[in-house]
């Protein structure tokens, strides 16, 4: 798989989790022109076996929240979904890793995924610049998920 | 049997998920005994409350499904397990099954394919 091949499998799997997890409506792979400062959180998720890498996901907080309200079936404004985005998001995290493996790799190959941790913004940022990163935008009802997927 | 008397232990490290399964599963009348964190966590609670089904995930730290559950069934061989994983991946499954699972699920999952898959092996 090139390069081109191996980012547009970040994009569609993370599509792919986002809409049959979170039940989330996704409005395309453009930014807004014109968008708001978010407040955001971002998670990581590392992957041993034939390959090693990471898979990072920065959100919008408002987004993780929505995430959480869908998939626990919470009413929106839910103070309960307020304080799950964070777990939500490393739930998606940790299947879209799960996911994306075997169409990056084949599903003959065997990986561990390790549990997702939380990460600080400015690492993301840091990771962000290094080259051979693989990047994805969605934006979801304006809102915005990041991610890169890298191997060691 | 009523879903309401098949008891169920959920084993994930993922509390978000331990919280999603145990909506689904009682939504659907079943009984949670409990939730386990960790494999060795799960292997405890199976001992103590003896649920008809377990529901297990397979990567957790320390202890994980795979392990906890060949642990489960030296204590109960005919124990009804159900691996839940985001990793799909052929060995993954073969591996389940071949240590005993009754099914796998693969996230992400429906309510319905939960409770389709629960049914199936309660009513067994």
């Amino acid at each position: 798989m090139n390069s081109m091949e191996h980012t547009n499998a970040l994009t569609e799997t993370a599509m792919k989790i986002f809409e049959e997890a979170a039940f989330a409506l996704i409005d395309g792979v453009e930014r807004e022109e014109e968008r708001e400062k978010q407040e955001q959180i971002a998670t990581k998720v590392s992957f041993q076996g034939p390959k090693t890498g990471t898979l990072y996901v920065k959100l919008d907080t408002q987004l993780a929240v929505m995430f959480a309200e869908n998939m626990l079936g919470l009413d929106p404004g839910d103070p309960d979904a307020v304080n799950k985005g964070a777990d939500a998001l490393k739930e998606l995290a940790n299947m879209i890793c799960g996911n994306l493996l075997p169409v990056v790799y084949g599903v003959e190959k065997e990986f561990k995924v390790l549990a997702p941790v939380e990460m600080p913004l400015d690492d993301y940022d840091a990771v962000l610049k290094t080259s051979g990163a693989h990047e994805a935008l969605i934006v979801v009802e304006g809102l915005e998920a990041n991610l890169l997927m890298i191997e060691d | 049997m009523d879903n309401k008397d098949v008891t169920i232990l959920i084993v994930d490290d993922a509390k978000f998920m331990r919280v999603k399964l145990r909506k689904i599963l009682e939504d659907a009348g079943y009984t949670i005994t409990g939730e386990a964190q960790d494999g060795r966590e799960a292997v405890r609670m199976y001992t103590e409350q003896r649920p008809v089904i377990t529901t297990m995930d397979i990567t957790m730290p320390e202890v994980d499904g795979i392990t906890a559950m060949k642990a489960i069934k030296k204590v109960e061989p005919n124990a009804r397990i159900v691996m839940i994983s985001a990793l799909g991946q052929k060995e993954k499954v073969r591996e389940s099954i071949f240590a005993g699972a009754m099914d796998f699920i693969i996230k992400p999952f429906t309510p319905e394919k939960v409770t389709e898959v629960i049914s199936r092996i309660a009513s067994k």
